[in-house]
């Protein structure tokens, strides 16, 4: 699992706390009510969404993959080949 | 018909999905994946905490929520008092305000963001009431405003054919500027009248209704 998909899982989980919170506010009406939606449901759901809103852009896709899995290695050069860059004849 | 029943349904669904993409994340590596947990993770969440919160302003409102702090109870008793002096107990017992909003009707400043700023006092006053801080006694922030009143009687003929309101003393510009005030300027000087709850009677059918005596 790439660290994206880590974050994603417990931005889903934060979030379907706070659904569930918000749902059991609904179940009477006084200012506690209120108070649980407010600090409750907006707070976990509020988190889990930037959770969510942040790994987007800080983790990605493609640096996930890198970083939950080793990239190729090289193809090796041929023996007897010089090391690094090609040297570049200077034009007169 | 009140939106939160919608909203349970909604949530349900949600979870669900959440739950999918809880279990299986692999899912976003896709580009349809990745739109899915846009909606799940954001869109949609958005969009229910946003009608809860409408909900709850709503729910809020009503004369059952104001009524289920017990240093409200006085106030809700004083709306079935069988005295034609006692104006919430008039409003109440006419049905001049509905009986499921009738404290707001009365209670709240009709301007932009009155709403917002009602329900901030309202979370303090849920920590106050919490921990045991609040008044023996319940006040107005500020002297009630005419304009409460006039929101409704304005421009009624039996409130301005009223001969209290055609007294020169007490002219309806006077009162529509707030110059004479309604509930202390002896006229109607009586709103709720908790002090005097002992030694009056009670209306018996508006006892039946009240959501909390």
């Amino acid at each position: 699992m790439t660290t994206l998909e880590r974050r994603i899982r417990l931005a889903a989980i934060l979030v379907i706390l706070g659904l569930v919170v918000e749902g059991v506010s609904f179940l009477w009406s006084s200012p506690l009510a209120f108070f649980l939606f407010l600090i409750g449901a907006c707070g976990l759901a509020a988190a889990g969404i930037a959770i969510y809103l942040a790994s987007l852009i800080t983790v990605g896709h493609g640096a996930a993959a890198a970083a939950g899995a080793a990239p190729p290695a090289a193809p090796a050069p041929p023996p007897g080949a010089p090391e690094g860059p090609p040297a570049v004849t200077p034009r007169p | 018909m009140p939106s939160w029943p919608f909203l349970l349904v909604l949530i349900a669904l949600t979870v669900a999905e959440l739950v999918n993409l809880a279990v299986t994340p692999g899912m976003t590596r896709g580009p349809g994946g990745r739109v899915f947990a846009f909606l799940v993770l954001f869109l949609i969440p958005g969009l229910v905490l946003s009608g809860g919160a409408t909900a709850h302003l709503e729910r809020s409102k009503t004369t059952k929520f104001c009524l289920s702090c017990h240093t409200m109870t006085p106030y809700g008793k004083s709306l079935a008092v069988d005295d034609k002096e006692f104006l919430a107990a008039q409003h109440y017992q006419n049905h001049r305000v509905p009986h499921d909003h009738a404290c707001y009707t009365c209670h709240t400043d009709y301007a932009m963001f009155g709403d917002v700023k009602s329900k901030l006092r309202g979370l303090r006053h849920v920590l106050a009431y919490y921990s045991g801080s609040s008044p023996d006694t319940v006040k107005l922030y500020s002297p009630y405003k005419n304009r409460e009143c006039l929101h409704c009687h304005a421009g009624s003929r039996s409130f301005e054919e009223s001969p209290g309101h055609q007294d020169p003393q007490t002219p309806l510009d006077a009162i529509e500027e707030g110059t004479v005030s309604c509930l202390e300027g002896g006229c109607h000087d009586v709103a709720h009248g908790v002090d005097e709850l002992a030694d009056v009677g009670f209306w018996r059918p508006a006892l039946k209704e009240l959501p909390r005596e």
